[in-house]
């Protein structure tokens, strides 16, 4: 396991980081006033997505989780400041964030340890990804890597939708390895 | 006693004789004697390897007769018409039909084609053979041909004429050897119609060895092109490419049976499968209710960035 902020490894049961101190009540003022909702898996608090955009990757991230049971996927697209880290935001908004799926009228708050974020940070042009409990030792850093690195090439050109898709897709390959892992019980 | 009386009796003596006689011979030589016969070889109880290819008496003499002026006409005086002549009506419809469609196939590809004459087994032909030749070459004037004088039941006893246009029968060994494989391959056969399906069909095969040799040398000879008609090519490859179907009908079932499962499980594991999350062992930290494990991020504002170098760096962090 490693430390949002100083990347370092720490232990499992570690209430704060043993190097830097980072812990969640720590990081709050830093993200306060941030919209904590998100809608059918799409965050954008930066505006960087049209209306056409947003329902085009609600649709992705609505299939990609269709396949599993107990894991809900978002994308939030954030403009970070100098002292923040795409980092540190998702670990932040994957415990703060009110998941709500559904009718807008009627939304349905999605609880649990199988949420997945995709934080893009459209100023500092980076992005990574946050796994609730449930993933703990079953994907590992090169797999995280590689499914970023499939989006590379269309963040690159400024095609948001596109690269959020093709992280998407290979996001999903790896969320079923994972969940094969932990049903054999093999950690990585 | 009178003398009238002993002749009457002496003759009605000899009438008796005569009588009893006569019935014997019926007994032994009519039907009443192949009855008898059969029931005499039954009650002996031979093995049936005895029998060999020993013949079929009662064919035999229900259809022994000579090949005689009336039949000459039909079996060698006459091109027949499909290739097949059984004016005796040896084989029945459904076998002839067999017969017709391979001499039909053999015609398709071959520039020999090939005539198949029935005869009942055991029967004799009653000119001779540079008779029967004579006949063969009126007929077969100018032309290719391959016949064959087929005795039902008997392949071993099949004969036949290589006619070439230009050279007149061919005398070979090959032809002898052509006749004589094929009968060899068609006597395995049990039952004289599949024998007889048997020879034609290995008879065609083994025929275009024999061609290949006779025939290119004439054509260059004479310098005679052969054009094949374009319909019969089509007809022939659509013929060939059902056959190659039908002979591996069971493979491409298979094939396909194979691919329709790898289909579907291709579909089932990317579209259908339900993915459910095992409950598993969960450690909270840094005070964090839902997860705490977050990825290494990737940096896309610089293209000159490259993504292994990316990789470099998060691999030697900790070195």
């Amino acid at each position: 396991m490693r430390c949002a902020e100083c990347l370092l490894r720490i232990h499992d049961h570690a209430e704060e980081c043993p190097h830097c101190g980072m812990s969640l009540e720590r990081l709050k003022p830093s993200y306060e006033g941030i919209r904590l909702e998100i809608n059918d898996g799409v965050h954008d608090v930066a505006g960087a997505l049209g209306k056409a955009s947003r329902k085009q990757l609600g649709a992705a991230v609505l299939e990609c989780e269709s396949q599993f049971v107990g894991v809900n996927v978002a994308i939030s697209f954030i403009a970070l400041r100098d002292e923040q880290t795409v980092e540190t935001y998702g670990f932040w908004l994957l415990n703060s964030s009110k998941f709500l799926h559904g009718r807008m009228e009627q939304p349905e708050l999605v609880d649990g340890h199988g949420r997945v974020i995709l934080s893009i940070d459209v100023e500092g042009k980076s992005a990574g990804l946050s796994y609730g409990y449930y993933f703990d030792g079953y994907v590992s850093e090169r797999e995280n890597f590689d499914v970023l690195s499939a989006g590379h090439a269309s963040l690159l050109e400024g095609d948001l939708v596109a690269g959020c898709e093709q992280i998407l897709d290979a996001l999903r390959g790896l969320l079923k390895r994972a969940v094969l892992r932990a049903r054999k019980g093999a950690r990585r | 006693m009178s003398r009238p009386f002993i002749i009457v009796a002496l003759f009605m003596a000899f009438l008796q004789a005569g009588f009893s006689q006569g019935s014997r011979t019926q007994e032994l030589y009519g039907k009443k004697g192949l009855a008898i016969t059969e029931q005499i070889l039954s009650e002996l109880n031979l093995p049936e390897w005895l029998w060999g290819d020993a013949l079929d008496y009662e064919t035999l003499e229900k259809n022994y007769r000579l090949v005689d002026d009336e039949l000459l006409d039909s079996y060698f005086q006459t091109m027949p018409a499909g290739g097949l002549n059984d004016p005796q009506e040896l084989l029945d419809r459904v076998q002839r039909e067999k017969l017709e469609e391979v001499i039909a196939s053999h015609d398709m590809k071959s520039a020999m084609p090939l005539y198949v004459n029935v005869l009942a087994y055991g029967q004799k032909i009653a000119v001779n053979e540079s008779e029967v030749k004579g006949l063969l070459s009126e007929v077969f004037h100018g032309k290719n041909a391959l016949v064959v004088i087929y005795y039902l039941g008997h392949a071993r006893g099949a004969h036949g004429y290589v006619i070439l246009d230009g050279q007149g029968f061919v005398e070979d060994w090959e032809v002898d050897e052509l006749f004589l494989r094929s009968a060899q391959d068609a006597s395995l056969q049990v039952g004289k119609h599949e024998e007889i399906l048997s020879f034609v069909t290995e008879f065609s095969k083994r025929s275009f060895w024999l061609e290949q040799r006779l025939i290119t040398p004439v054509m260059a000879e004479k310098d005679v092109s052969v054009q094949e008609d374009e319909a019969s090519k089509q007809h022939g490859k659509l013929t060939e490419f059902l056959s190659l179907i039908h002979d591996h009908s069971l493979s491409l079932f298979l094939f396909l049976f194979v691919l329709l499962i790898a289909g579907w499980y291709y579909l089932w594991s990317t579209r259908w499968r339900k993915y459910v999350m095992p409950d598993v062992d969960i450690a909270m930290r840094q005070g964090a209710k839902y997860g705490a494990n977050v990825s290494d991020s990737i940096d896309f504002s610089d293209p000159k960035i490259s993504l292994s170098d990316q990789y470099e760096k998060i691999k030697n962090r900790e070195l």
